[in-house]
């Protein structure tokens, strides 16, 4: 397997544990939470956030894709829709991973 | 045993032998000091590269769930089925922010299971048990489901019968699957996921290519399954679906891939097979990555419309009355024979990796998180995995009886109970990464709400063949929906571990030691690992 040394990482700050994290009951926390310094900068993790959370409304407001037109090569669009965004998911994913990379891995 | 398939059984049992040996030889892939550890054992030596962990991770998640399951849901009920997609796709922006925190923390501190991770964070063993308990019962159905894979293709392939004759050939299976999972480990099912994603490719990429050619192309195909789906069901009479989500079914489509994303990730074989990653680069990239077998997946999905619009296809699955055969008999149906058989064997072994790490998975719950956190504090890690090795005997025995007492008309369901109960788990392991704020008896007792609503719940709903456990879809309280219980049940256990969280703290009721620092939920594999209970160590900054 030819793996690319592992990135070098900054430092990362020494913190004392807070005792109780913000509460944030239900949700994880994206990305907009400042983070200390040595993390990656806000704007790209802000960015990095709403990529991440964005197949999120695409996939769930299923009356809007519920439809059998326009059609596409022969699919109805309610099947081709869903497989454009499995593929734009992944590029999402990825650019959130390049915006917030090498910087003790954000979150 | 008539109507053998010859050709067929011949390349099925030799995939089979195949990857016997290969499972076997595993134990000697790259070898750690020795294979008496959980680390080797249970996690492969904690040490495998963005490549093989794609390969692990892919055959660990798409199972016969994906190549038997789905396609069965869409041939049964259209639309409804494909719910799976979304799924599949919004799991891993889930995967990318839980997975490399869990990864970090655990390298750090050496655990091995999601309940090691609970138990460091709250300090409470009591709340590590349940979430032990909770996986390895959330596994048992979910290995059933790869049971029930191997059996639809072996029906296909003829072999069949009545009574012992019936079920042996899939107790020789599961018996060699047991023993090379025994000896080698995790690195058994790692091996043999690159047998198994070689033969799923090539078999996908020649169904999806050939099969719309044979048959009149997509456009017929959708067509025609439009057409076969509007006819009503003789058992309901009521149309069997339709192409589209209708305004009766949309919720349950999105709650049901709403909910399975969050169960995704934190599947005790999921995260099995993430800590065995050897740097945490390697679970963002494959957040990234793995998203390609989506692709597959919802591909594999519309095998169920190509099924629905082949008339012979769907006349035998009729006749057997039972949708899992759609995919085995359209391959069957299409496909030479020799073909057929290199599909059926790339569903069985496809379903073998998943058995083998969920086995694993469970057990390596079961020794870590009950047997030595309660009985034998103090075992070694050898005895650890000797401990480990038996179990995992002992759940393919658990999946052989829900197998055989539950209702495999629709296997998706045996995959969908598992997930009403492990998404239960979300708040303490996947929001517990995040945050510290949930007091750890609150968490207890609204996973507790969780289980006991979800399992009562399921255990209410009926199908045409069961009485009890027949739907994973339910009423959600206050909405005029059916939704999955997964994620009603979640949103109760959220609530209540809320306000009990509140109150707890209003009462100062004592709150556990957290043994994790901040700064572990981001370190790498440069960074030496905590000493046991070490809390607020300083990283070597030199560290890399």
């Amino acid at each position: 397997m030819t793996e690319p040394p592992p990135s070098n990482e900054p430092p990362l700050p020494n913190e004392s544990r807070l005792p109780n994290d913000p509460p944030v009951p239900g949700e994880p926390p994206v990305s907009t939470r400042p983070q200390p310094s040595g993390g990656p900068g806000t704007a790209a993790k802000i960015v990095a956030g709403v990529l991440l959370v964005l197949p999120f409304p695409v996939y769930l407001a299923v009356p809007s894709y519920a439809k059998l037109t326009p059609r596409l090569a022969g699919f109805p669009f309610f099947y081709w829709w869903q497989l454009l965004w499995v593929v734009l998911t992944a590029l999402c994913i990825g650019a959130a991973h390049l915006l917030t990379r090498r910087r003790g891995g954000a979150r | 045993m008539k109507d053998v398939k010859g050709i067929e059984l011949t390349i099925f049992v030799f995939f089979f032998v195949a990857v016997t040996v290969v499972g076997f030889a595993a134990a000697r892939w790259r070898r750690g000091q020795t294979l008496m550890h959980l680390d080797e054992w249970g996690l492969g030596g904690r040490s495998f590269g963005t490549f093989v962990t794609w390969f692990l991770l892919g055959g660990d998640l798409y199972t016969a769930y994906t190549f038997v399951a789905v396609p069965a849901a869409v041939f049964a009920g259209g639309a409804m089925g494909y719910w799976s997609v979304p799924y599949a796709a919004i799991a891993y922006p889930i995967v990318f922010l839980v997975g490399p925190r869990l990864w970090s923390v655990s390298h750090r501190h050496g655990y091995v299971t999601t309940a090691d991770f609970v138990r460091g964070r709250f300090g409470s063993k009591g709340l590590g048990l349940a979430i032990a308990l909770t996986g390895i019962l959330a596994m048992m159905p979910y290995i059933a489901l790869q049971l029930v894979g191997i059996q639809a293709v072996l029906t296909v392939m003829g072999v069949t019968g009545s009574g012992l004759a019936r079920d042996l050939p899939l107790f020789i299976a599961f018996a060699l699957l047991a023993a090379y999972t025994y000896t080698s480990g995790l690195r058994a099912p790692a091996l043999i996921s690159f047998v198994k994603d070689t033969l799923i490719y090539l078999t996908i990429i020649v169904a999806v290519l050939y099969i719309p050619s044979r048959i009149g192309g997509w456009g017929h195909i959708f067509d025609a399954s439009q057409a076969s789906l509007a006819k009503p069901n003789p058992a309901t009479g009521k149309p069997s679906g339709s192409l589209v989500t209708t305004s009766m079914t949309h919720w349950a489509y999105g709650t049901l891939a709403l909910g399975s994303s969050l169960a995704l990730f934190i599947y005790p074989h999921t995260v099995t097979g993430a800590l065995a990653a050897g740097r945490r680069d390697v679970i963002r990239r494959n957040a990234a990555l793995l998203p390609a077998y989506s692709l597959v997946l919802g591909f594999l999905a519309l095998l169920g419309y190509m099924a629905r619009a082949t008339p012979e296809v769907a006349q035998g699955v009729a006749k057997a009355k039972n949708p899992q055969l759609a995919v085995p008999l359209l391959f069957d149906h299409t496909f030479p024979q020799w073909l057929t058989g290199l599909a059926f064997a790339a569903i069985g072994v496809g379903a073998l990796v998943p058995a083998a790490i969920m086995s694993i998975a469970a057990s390596n719950l079961f020794t870590r998180n009950v047997y030595t956190a309660f009985f034998r504090p103090d075992a070694s890690p050898a005895e650890e995995t000797r401990v480990s090795q038996l179990v995992s005997l002992l759940v393919k025995v658990g999946a052989l009886v829900f197998v055989l007492g539950f209702d495999k008309s629709l296997a998706i369901n045996l995959q969908l109970l598992g997930g009403i109960w492990v998404v239960q788990t979300f708040p303490a392991l996947a929001i517990g990464v995040f945050t510290r704020w949930f007091h750890r008896w609150a968490l207890l007792a609204g996973w507790a709400v969780g289980m006991v609503y979800g399992t009562w719940t399921a255990y209410g709903t009926s199908s045409p063949t069961q009485k009890h456990f027949g739907q994973s879809i339910a009423d959600i309280p206050l909405i005029d929906h059916k939704g999955y219980i997964a994620l009603t049940a979640f949103v109760f256990n959220i609530a209540v571990a809320v306000v009990l969280t509140l109150v707890f703290r209003l009462v100062k009721v004592p709150d556990g030691q957290d043994e994790t620092t901040r700064a572990d939920y981001t370190a790498d594999a440069s960074e030496a690992a905590a000493e046991p209970g070490d809390s607020g160590r300083e990283l070597s900054p030199a560290a890399g």
